[in-house]
């Protein structure tokens, strides 16, 4: 099983794939796992890196188009790419296998958003459509650890990854389970969110987050124009990021942002760029934590922010 | 120097599950609207690819556990990402010795004028019947191949009573992708004696008995492969409310045709479909599972 896992991991580095990590099935906390395929055996967990570069535009307020349609890239075209070649060589070898790529426009929960996708695209109580939780998963297959924000944090790219699964029935060797020592708890990513939807043990607002992720606050949205919102009483708390939105106020403002063309797949366009994601990055690039090193830091100045006007 | 061997060992590195290479005699006497010739006067063969689809896709769907994962890894990627890129390869390799190679990815959404079927994967189809021929002597646009005859003409199968190809290594489990060229590669027989032997399992499984004798009723089949059908696990006591044939649709008794089956369709809104274009599969392709389990069971895959 030694020589297939090899095999595998060499088939999955020429799709592209930065990490693949294995767990076996029966130490998987999603039960979701045994339900879609009951006699697995290990979870393999198939990473592929988000180019730092893809977050330097938004960094420096110049580019957004291409952060969103990275994401989409690596979700829609290669990593089911890897994922089916990876199926491939284990049905080669005689085994079943399941890829699992992230699908956000299927919650089984009856409420709720996924801030990623456009919310009204979602179907919502699907309970037979079985959807796995991606970072429990990850953290199983011994991929990293979560950080604060819920975010998964990787030795290799910080918070900076994408990533699928494949489910078998092959028993291939597994790797070891992070201890986790990555996030210190600093608090970075709560401070960074231009929406305040990370509260102080980390819990997100996914609504809030959705409406902030897709701009509503004006000091870090440059396509906002001036008379957005202006008939809402609560305007100047919407675009500073101090107003606490119900579902219902989310969904509201989410129809009033349209101030940059959605990406495709119903991926919605971000304007925060993940900002609680840059912030823990960012940090753990200067405590040196990260294994993969560049020649320059990736913050070379202060964070920018436009005025806000009242 | 290019050649059938080469072709073979890079479509398998590259992905392809399965090469054949035709002769494009093979499809002598075809409609001029389905003949590679018309796409490529001096076309000499055709190669065909087969792409696997995991077959644990179909087993959740089956088991009423995932739906989602089968339509956009199992068939839109497929067709939509994978075998473009692979074909773009291939072809560069043809085309970097001089001849010319015309991709032929699985055109999912048309249909050639005069063909009034659909195809149930997508939303909707559209059929092109305002095509006109730009010269005398040639078809209507666009020529559409007919792929179960080129995997036929390039020895990796022939399709069964449900009209889905089904291939010796992978059953109906698979998608395919061809190239017509004018390179003079030495051709594979074509395909003898279908692995079909009309068990009839396939017409038993669908739950919109969409199969008769005369193939599938691809309208029919659009319908319940949206899931109109009882054991679709997203089913609800809403759907159809009211309407005095919901019993008769939800048993797969009523016969829909173009207009009904279109009628219908925006009613039929379990899972989505829209960022795409294409269908959720909640019938689960019964019929390909069934004739897999018959195969295997047979010991012929």
């Amino acid at each position: 099983m030694k020589a297939l896992k090899e095999k595998l991991i060499a088939e999955l580095k020429k799709c592209g794939t930065d990490l693949v990590r294995c767990g076996r099935a029966e130490d998987m906390r999603d039960g979701g796992v045994k339900k879609l395929f009951p006699e697995a055996r290990t979870v393999i967990c198939v990473l592929f890196r988000q180019l730092r570069g893809t977050r330097r535009g938004i960094e420096e307020g110049s580019v957004y188009y291409q952060y969103t349609t990275s994401v989409e890239t690596v979700e829609e075209v290669m990593l089911p790419g890897a994922l089916l070649r990876g199926c491939w060589v284990l049905e080669e070898a005689g085994f079943e296998a399941l890829p699992q790529r992230r699908y956000q426009l299927v919650m089984q929960e009856k409420e709720g958003t996924n801030f990623e996708v456009a919310y009204d695209e979602i179907y919502r109580g699907l309970e037979s459509e079985t959807v796995l939780d991606f970072e429990k998963c990850a953290v199983d297959c011994g991929a990293g650890e979560i950080g604060l924000s819920g975010s998964l944090l990787t030795d290799d790219f910080g918070p900076s990854q994408r990533w699928g699964f494949i489910i078998t029935d092959a028993e291939l060797p597994p790797d070891e389970v992070v201890t986790p020592h990555l996030c210190d708890r600093c608090g970075e990513c709560i401070k960074a969110c231009p929406g305040h939807a990370l509260s102080a043990e980390g819990k997100r607002n996914d609504w809030q987050c959705a409406a902030y992720y897709k701009g509503a606050n004006r000091s870090k949205n440059p396509f906002m124009p001036p008379n957005a919102f202006e008939d809402d009483p609560e305007r100047l708390k919407i675009i500073s990021g101090e107003a606490d939105l119900s579902p219902e106020k989310a969904k509201e403002i989410l129809e009033l942002i349209r101030f940059y063309p959605p990406v495709k797949h119903a991926m919605v366009a971000s304007m925060c760029g993940r900002a609680c994601d840059t912030a823990c990055y960012v940090h753990l690039e200067e405590k040196g934590v990260l294994k993969r090193k560049f020649r320059t830091p990736f913050r070379k100045r202060p964070v920018w922010e436009l005025p806000i006007e009242e | 120097m290019i050649n059938a061997e080469i072709i073979k060992q890079k479509a398998l590195e590259y992905g392809a599950a399965a090469v054949g290479i035709g002769d494009i005699a093979g499809f002598a006497g075809v409609s001029p609207q389905r003949d590679p010739k018309m796409i490529l006067p001096h076309a000499k063969c055709i190669i065909g690819f087969l792409f696997r689809v995991p077959r644990a896709l179909f087993r959740t769907m089956n088991e009423h556990t995932q739906f989602m994962q089968y339509t956009q890894v199992g068939v839109k990627y497929i067709d939509e990402d994978l075998s473009e890129i692979f074909l773009l390869k291939m072809g560069a390799l043809i085309e970097n010795e001089g001849y010319d190679a015309c991709l032929q990815r699985n055109i999912s959404n048309l249909r050639i004028k005069g063909d009034h079927s659909t195809n149930p994967e997508l939303v909707d189809t559209y059929e092109l019947v305002n095509a006109e021929p730009v010269a005398p002597g040639k078809p209507a646009p666009d020529v559409i191949i007919d792929f179960n005859l080129a995997a036929a003409v390039c020895g990796l199968g022939r399709a069964g009573d449900s009209g889905h190809l089904i291939a010796p290594k992978l059953g109906p489990f698979l998608r395919m992708a061809f190239i017509v060229t004018d390179a003079p590669l030495v051709c594979d027989p074509p395909f003898g004696a279908p692995l079909c032997d009309h068990c009839g399992a396939c017409a038993a499984a669908c739950p919109g008995k969409a199969i008769g004798e005369e193939g599938t009723d691809t309208w029919q089949c659009a319908v319940y492969y949206r899931g109109a059908h009882k054991s679709n696990p997203f089913m609800t006591e809403q759907f159809l409310a009211g309407d005095p044939e919901r019993e008769q649709v939800i048993e797969g008794e009523k016969h829909f045709d173009r207009e009904s089956a279109r009628a219908i369709y925006k009613k039929i809104d379990f899972l989505p479909s829209r960022s795409t274009g294409y269908i959720p599969c909640i019938c689960g392709r019964a019929c390909d599972a069934a004739c897999y389990r018959h195969l295997k069971e047979k010991g012929v895959l």
